[in-house]
């Protein structure tokens, strides 16, 4: 076979292979040498919910019937947001040796570890099944709604990702002031506690939090059996798509720069 | 004088390469590649925030390449040849799509295999098998060619049994032939050799030039090397470039490319050296044969027990024997050895190196005398000597504290054997090693009062008046010699002339000594019929080599391969005699003087030897 004709594929089909691999590498890299191995993404969302529950439940003792998956549910899809978004935000300057050293196209980097991210979530899914199960809580047609809600964040998470990936090249300190920023978002966002208890000015704050609207779209699926509405969806794929087109364009403008930098 | 790297264009009408036909493949049009330095050293805001308000940020630019332009035909094995930091592998990037000029054009037709730095994106926490599709998918391979060709990477890279190993637990070599194996798996238009050859062990290079070898001549690949190996750009090339700091500096066949950088490379001296040099490598003049010789040890012992060999020694003269480490003491050796007929040697501090006990005993002479400054030579040394040279033999210790004592106690040596000594008197101040090295085969020959002056005990009129007395009539000063104004005075009144010999350099000193030198030869009408060159390293090969150079009525040239302005002064000063130069000792191995230098000196003797017998 000629190099002609193994290169001419189509560059989408080629990137995707190079994206699995990836994504493969650091699944394998991930759960190399400890004994329960992949049984951790379940474990721990599990265990983060036992220790979370309680704390606020002897704490605070909010008034949330389904206390647990109500915060199993908000913990889960903000790690996905937080994970893809650090992780994404390194990939660059952590594959520094290849960018300097092949042709590539350097978006695959970003891109693949958001991919990443939603395996684990997949993964972690089963722990939020489980603890369905065992509350006793029915599902509802409601949550076939879950892929659409699942690629609005990973739209979301992405464009995030481009953006700090790209600003992290040139500016390190992205990297130091990003841990800052998710914690604040988290307590930011309703994930522990109900959202009555925000006063007004937070509430309207919260209008403009993606993530706000995300971890709702999520409860009002599986945990309180609502449909979400035509604007609902609009609004949260309005963010999403928003955010990625500018992180994708930023990324585009400044990636021919990224090898004199890293 | 500052160490200068040419970067002008070395193409002349004779280097510029032939219109020739083919596709053209690889074509770089005027690519400069502009770096910012100032901005990539910024890791942080404050830093960027200091540096803009200090209006930092646009300057401290690096030009890695300056408007280079090649074109590449199809079927060509183009070599890229320069010193490190030259910007070969920024131009093997450009070309390889993975960075972009600062302007400039290149134009690719084909597709490309770049076999820059192998193993980029290995993870040496994965197996083998593992890194295989990993890389295989960075490098753009589809699932279904890795899995056809699996077999045969594996093959290449003798892997086999440690296929489900992590590479962690590899060689490095392991890990070069895996990386090659999958590097060179697929037969690409244009193939890019970076350095790769230079990695692994002897066997694998080999299996690796195969390889490319095979890719140009069964499926005709086009081939672009980057390497330091000149020999191997010469072997596997058919066009080569030299890049210099960033400037293409000459473009044609590999053969002649070569030759030139194997002069010319990395060495540093003036653009009319270079230009001298260059003419006289491009000149069809045929090397003259045997009428070179190189003379070499393995170490300056051996060298100087060498040297010592070629001159006639007559049994039952004197040996002056001194520390090798200590010039100084080796120049004294020298010179008293040149007042008593008799043969100077260097020994090993604590031992009499074997080739130098051996040549000794073969001398037999009837007196020996050690050169010893401030105790240098174990106290033992003396019964070493003795047990070489029997009990017939008078065997001295010349010891001092300081080179001027030392220089004293030589002349007084000399004076007790009834020495006689030329009318020129040398005196050897600060920075005068070069000066004298050039010096010595005028002191091995003539025999003259050698003194040395410092700061402390600088030349006055008590050591003018012995000068005179033991017959000078003119001091030669080499270097730096301090001289008190009743020194001076003293000269003037006994009528001796003071001559000084020194120059800002090394090199200089050199020039002006050996100008002073053949001077006197022409003016008592002897031609100096041979050279001898050797390293301006340091002094110690010419002082060994003053009694061969002395013998032979020659002149001691120092010169270093990389110092393109030494070399051209040895070419001008052979071109200069017309003719009557017409051999050369070259003293040194192939660290001082390469096969290139060798037969520069043979080119430029053949053609002074023309030029003599035309005119």
């Amino acid at each position: 076979m000629s190099a002609q004709s193994v290169q001419n594929q189509t560059g989408l089909r080629r990137d995707w292979f190079t994206i699995t691999s990836l994504v493969s590498k650091d699944f394998k890299l991930k759960y190399r040498r400890s004994v329960l191995g992949v049984l951790w993404s379940v474990l721990n969302p599990l265990l983060m919910m036992c220790v979370l529950t309680a704390v606020f439940s002897t704490f605070f003792r909010f008034e949330l019937e389904h206390y647990p998956f109500y915060l199993i549910l908000g913990t889960t899809l903000f790690s996905l947001m937080s994970d893809s978004t650090n992780t994404a935000m390194t990939s660059i300057i952590d594959s520094a040796p290849l960018i300097k050293k092949i042709r590539i196209d350097k978006i695959i980097f970003p891109l693949e570890k958001v991919l990443f991210q939603m395996v684990n979530f997949a993964i972690s899914l089963i722990a939020v099944v489980i603890v369905m199960v065992f509350l006793q809580i029915p599902p509802t047609f409601n949550l076939a709604f879950l892929p659409l809600l699942l690629v609005y964040v990973a739209l979301f998470s992405a464009g995030l990702g481009l953006i700090l990936s790209t600003l992290a090249v040139f500016f390190r300190d992205v990297v130091h002031i990003w841990s800052v920023v998710t914690t604040a978002w988290m307590y930011a966002t309703p994930l522990f506690y109900p959202v009555s208890i925000l006063p007004d000015w937070m509430l309207g704050f919260e209008a403009f939090n993606p993530m706000y609207h995300y971890v709702t779209y999520f409860r009002d699926i599986a945990l309180w059996g609502n449909t979400p509405g035509a604007i609902e969806n609009l609004v949260c794929f309005a963010m999403a798509a928003v955010t990625f087109l500018v992180g994708f364009f930023v990324f585009r403008r400044a990636q021919k720069k990224f090898i004199l930098y890293v | 004088m500052p160490k200068e790297v040419n970067t002008s264009s070395l193409m002349t009408s004779a280097a510029a390469p032939a219109a020739d036909e083919g596709r053209t493949v690889i074509a770089v049009e005027d690519v400069s590649m502009v770096f910012n330095i100032a901005n990539q050293q910024l890791n942080n805001l404050k830093e960027y925030a200091i540096a803009l308000a200090r209006r930092e940020l646009m300057f401290k630019e690096f030009v890695a390449l300056d408007h280079v332009s090649l074109t590449v035909k199809k079927g060509d094995v183009f070599g890229i040849l320069g010193t490190n930091g030259s910007g070969k592998s920024t131009l093997l990037k450009i070309i390889a799509g993975v960075l972009e000029p600062t302007c400039g054009t290149v134009e690719i037709d084909g597709s490309i295999a770049p076999l820059i730095e192998l193993g980029a994106g290995f993870d040496f926490e994965l197996t083998a098998r593992e890194n295989i599709y990993l890389n295989g998918a960075l490098l753009g391979y589809p699932r279904r060619f890795i899995d056809e060709h699996f077999d045969e990477i594996v093959d290449f890279a003798e892997i086999g049994e440690f296929l489900d190993m992590p590479i962690k637990n590899y060689s490095s070599g392991m890990v070069a032939r895996i990386a090659f194996a999958i590097a060179t798996v697929i037969v690409p238009d244009i193939l890019i050799v970076d350095e790769v050859l230079s990695v692994g062990d002897f066997m694998f290079q080999q299996k690796c030039e195969q390889k490319i070898q095979s890719l140009i001549n069964e499926h005709g690949v086009t081939v672009l090397i980057v390497s330091h190996n000149n020999d191997q750009i010469e072997r596997l090339c058919n066009k080569a470039i030299w890049i210099e700091k960033g400037h293409g500096r000459i473009v044609g066949s590999a053969e002649e490319v070569c030759g030139i950088y194997r002069a010319l490379g990395g060495h540093t001296g003036s653009a009319q050296a270079e230009a001298q040099l260059l003419e006289l490598i491009e000149s069809p003049v045929a090397p003259a044969e045997d009428a070179l010789e190189v003379i070499a040890g393995d170490t300056r012992y051996s060298t100087n027990v060498q040297l010592a060999r070629r001159t006639s020694l007559a049994a039952g003269g004197t040996a002056t024997i001194a520390f090798g480490e200590d010039p100084d003491a080796h120049l004294l050796a020298v010179a008293l050895a040149g007042a008593l007929q008799g043969a100077a040697l260097i020994t090993k501090a604590d031992e009499l190196p074997d080739a130098t006990a051996l040549v000794l005993a073969q001398m037999a002479p009837s007196r020996v005398v050690l050169m010893d400054r401030d105790g240098q030579l174990a106290a033992d040394m003396v019964d070493a000597v003795r047990a070489v040279v029997g009990p017939a033999c008078e065997v001295t210790r010349l010891a001092a504290d300081g080179t001027v004592a030392l220089a004293r106690g030589a002349l007084a040596y000399a004076d007790a054997h009834h020495a006689t000594f030329s009318p020129v008197a040398f005196v050897v101040g600060g920075n005068g090693a070069f000066a004298s090295a050039t010096i010595a085969p005028y002191l091995a020959r003539h025999g003259s009062q050698l003194l040395f002056a410092t700061e402390g005990e600088p030349l006055d009129g008590t050591v003018m008046e012995e000068m005179r007395k033991r017959g000078a009539q003119e001091v030669v000063l080499l270097g730096s010699v301090p001289v008190t104004e009743k020194g001076r005075h003293a000269a003037q009144q006994a009528g001796l002339t003071l001559t000084a010999l020194a120059g800002d350099s090394d090199a200089e000193a050199h020039r002006t000594a050996l100008r002073w030198l053949t001077e006197r030869h022409r003016a008592t009408g002897e031609l100096v019929s041979r050279l001898v060159l050797t390293t301006l390293a340091g002094p110690t090969d010419s002082y060994s080599a003053a009694a061969l150079a002395a013998q032979d009525h020659a002149v001691i040239m120092m010169a270093d391969h990389n110092d393109l302005d030494s070399m051209a002064a040895v070419v001008s000063f052979i071109e200069e005699e017309r003719g009557a130069v017409d051999s050369v000792a070259v003293i040194g191995n192939d660290a001082c003087f390469n096969g290139t230098d060798r037969k520069l000196v043979r080119k430029a003797l053949a053609r002074a030897k023309a030029a003599a017998q035309k005119g």
